[in-house]
Order: C-alpha cells, then structure tokens, then sequence
C-alpha cells in the first residue's frame, strides 16, 4: 500500500545564521546563513504548499529565526490560512521583539534556558547571557507572549534542574520541556555529554515532578523522542516510532526537505527550489528509512527488545548521533533499566 | 462539499481517514477540521455531479473515490473519504493542471 500519511508538523527554518555560538548546537550555527538561502516570496510560496498536505503546525527555527526580520510576515502568512505557528528561539533578541511577537499571535516562543546562570552562558558561550535572557523573558510575558523554555539536558545541568524549576515558576512560565542533547554538530567537538546515567536521572526527574509542577502550574514535558516504554515514560500514548517523515518534516532554509530538521544533510530527500512540497513527500522513495521500516532494521541496542518492532528504535536523531545508525537509540528507559544494563 | 474534515491519528501504523463534511448534510464532527483548496472542491463537485445528474462514468484514475463520494451522497450518508482517496484525487487534479 502507497504511504497515506501527512506532514501534520512542519519545522521550517528562516536562517542557519546565528548570533550565538552555543557549545552543544547540532547545527554548528554561525553568523553565516547557508548558501542560497530561500527569499522571502520562495518561502511564502512553499507555506502556500502546506494546506494541501494538512500542515497543522509549523514551528519557525534557526539559526536564531528572529535574526530573519521577514519573521512576522511569515508567521501572519501562515496563520492566514489557519495554521498555528510556534517558535524556537535562544532569546538573545526576544526583548526588543517582544512587541511584535505579541502582537503576531504566534502559539508559544519556545526560548532556552540551559542551567543556572553560570552553566547557560558556559554553555551558551557569552557571559551574561542568562540575566539577559531571563530579563527578555520578563519583557516578552509582561506583553502576553506565550513563552515556554526549553532545557537541552546533559552531564553540566542535570543537577540544576530543580533549582532551574524555583526560577521559571518566579518568572510564571507555564511550559517547560526538557530537551535530551544531541551529540551532533558541536556538541560532539564541545565536549558536551549526555551519559546514559544522566538520561536515566531525567527520566526520573520528569516522572517525579511533573505531577507537581502541574499543580503548581508548570506543564514539565519531555521532548517527543524520550522513554520508552516503562514508568518513567510519560507520554499519553505509548511511543510508536519516530515521526519524521510519517506525521512530520521539516525544511531547511535553503530549501531541503527532511524528516527532521536535527537530522544531518544526508536525510535530505529533495529541494523545494525543483520539486513541490507534495513529489517530494509522496515519492515512492521519500523517507523510505522510516516509512518502509522492518525489525530486521533494528540495531543491536534494539535487536533483542520485545517493543523493537512497535518502537522501530526510538529516536532517530538520538540513535544516529550516538551509534552511527538509525534504528538502535541507546538512551531508552527500557534498555537503561533492564536488569542487564550496566549504568 | 465545502470542507474536509481530517481524522487525525499521530499513530503511523494507522491509517488515517478523511471526512469530506457537506455543507448540505450540516453534519457536525468533533474531528479535526482542515481546509484544502477551493480548487480541489470543485473537480471533485464537477466530477460527483457528473456522475451523479449525467451519468458519466468518471476518468478511470479517479473512478474508485468519486464512485465512493457519490453512494455516500445518495444514500444520504455523511461523505467519508480516505485519505488514500484524497492523494489520488489530488495527484490526478495535478495531473491535469487543475489545482
């Protein structure tokens, strides 16, 4: 049977560019855009394309995407035609755009807070970084902007997490995710980790607090491709494999489509400058490492596993930064508390 | 048919099924609604009517979802249109530049 599914979830990113060079970025974001990066009319020309494929979210990313002053237009254009717009942004210029994001009713600006003051500009790589964050935080939420703040987790911060929750509950945010690091890009240069240990200890954070963070009005959310499958998961609905090119894609700024927008270059499946949007997400041949997945795909960490078939081995992005492969995710609750597992 | 509603399920081992809600029918669904281009209405409109009021057969590519839409229609059922329906009648508006 042909592939039936749709692109429910778009990542679009306005510019590789960043003002920021953060150590675990797995885009390894400079200053510089990609070479031949869409203009404004292409990109507004491919948002036109998604209606037809049941596009439901799109979530505007970088590179920093507030260094893209064509933002707004886009985020109206899009929710013109209905479609919700999120954004990710490292927060460095949230307090000069505050006003505007208000007042472009974008759904949430997700901005990252990645420990207590001296660990985010450690690892953000520019001192001072956090009082400056935290003070566009309070300027974007004084104008309504919804702001969630997202926690790319590792060996430095873990430990922080729950003085880092005492601060986002002073400041009223009402959504934190909690984001595992890839070890892609720089993170894999900078030294950054994510030992399996760590993973474990936020498996156990999230499973202990987020029913009282809840009650004190804080949403605590792992990112979408943490578990997997035991008590420490969750997730409403038991994981079913990664989403990328099955409910989900993303588009980088020069055009490329991808499954996802953290997955390398060699996942890219063709460019909105010659194909449209729909060939390429319905080519016979599109994301076929997902969609035309089968257990003999898992990798040894998965192998063995009774939800191998069910799970297809996690996260993509995890597993391909770590082993090398798709299909054989080791940071899995399941794996890591198995009696065989040594931590 | 003025709109379509999409049963979604972020469940890819299911496949998910579309709900075309005629404007006729004023059926109400707590199903995700979504808005595909006015175009795509009108060959399908033109296409069903076709059939339906002359009774031509439809073009082969697009006979099993248009027949489909069509005993939906008549027998007074609310239209439900997989979404696998929805691709071929989309790559066939393609196809012929409809859209």
């Amino acid at each position: 049977m042909s592939f039936e599914g749709f692109p429910v979830v778009m990542g679009l990113e306005l510019t590789l560019a960043c003002n920021l060079r953060c150590r675990h970025c797995a885009s390894s974001a400079t200053g510089i855009t990609r070479r031949n990066e869409l203009s404004l009319g292409e990109i507004l020309g491919i948002c036109d394309q998604f209606p037809d494929l049941f596009v439901r979210e799109v979530d505007l990313t970088g590179g920093e995407p507030l260094l893209r002053p064509e933002w707004q237009q886009i985020t109206e254009h899009l929710q013109r035609m209905d479609i919700p717009v999120r954004m990710v942004t490292n927060g460095l210029l949230l307090e000069e755009n505050a006003r505007q994001l208000a007042d472009s009713g974008i759904a949430t600006v997700g901005v990252s807070l990645d420990g207590l003051e001296k660990t985010h500009d450690h690892i953000r790589q520019r001192p001072g970084l956090f009082r400056q964050i935290i003070s566009g935080i309070e300027a974007a939420l004084d104008k309504k902007v919804p702001v969630a703040v997202i926690t790319a987790v590792n060996d430095m911060n873990i430990a922080e997490l729950p003085a880092l929750r005492m601060i986002l509950q002073d400041l009223g945010i009402r959504h934190w995710q909690l984001q595992p690091l890839f070890s892609l890009g720089r993170a894999r240069s900078d030294g950054l980790k994510l030992s399996c240990s760590t993973y474990l200890e936020l498996g156990k954070y999230v499973h202990r607090h987020a029913p009282r963070c809840q009650a004190e009005g804080i949403t605590l959310m792992p990112a979408d491709g943490v578990g997997y499958f035991t008590d420490l998961d969750t997730r409403d609905r038991p994981w079913r494999g990664c989403s990328a090119g099955i409910s989900s894609c993303g588009i980088t700024s020069d055009g490329e489509v991808k499954g996802c927008l953290s997955l390398p270059e060699q996942f890219n499946e063709g460019n909105l400058r010659e194909r449209d949007l729909w060939s390429i997400w319905f080519d016979e041949s599109s994301f076929s490492w997902n969609r035309k997945f089968s257990a003999d795909n898992l990798g040894e960490n998965c192998r063995q596993c009774v939800f191998g078939p069910q799970c297809k081995g996690g996260c993509s992005v995890m597993s391909f930064a770590s082993t090398g492969l798709l299909h054989d995710d080791p940071y899995c609750f399941h794996r890591l508390t198995s009696r065989n597992h040594p931590l | 048919m003025n709109s379509i509603r999409l049963h979604l399920k972020f469940d890819p081992s299911v496949v998910m099924y579309l709900v075309i809600v005629d404007k006729l029918l004023q059926r109400q669904s707590d199903l995700l609604k979504v808005k595909p281009s006015e175009k795509f209405f009108d060959m399908v409109r033109e296409q069903v009517i076709s059939h339906l009021v002359d009774g031509k057969e439809p073009p082969e590519q697009i006979a099993g979802p248009i027949l489909n839409i069509a005993d939906d229609m008549l027998a007074g059922r609310e239209v439900v249109m997989r979404s696998g329906d929805y691709i071929t009648l989309m790559n066939y508006a393609r196809s012929k530049k409809l859209l």
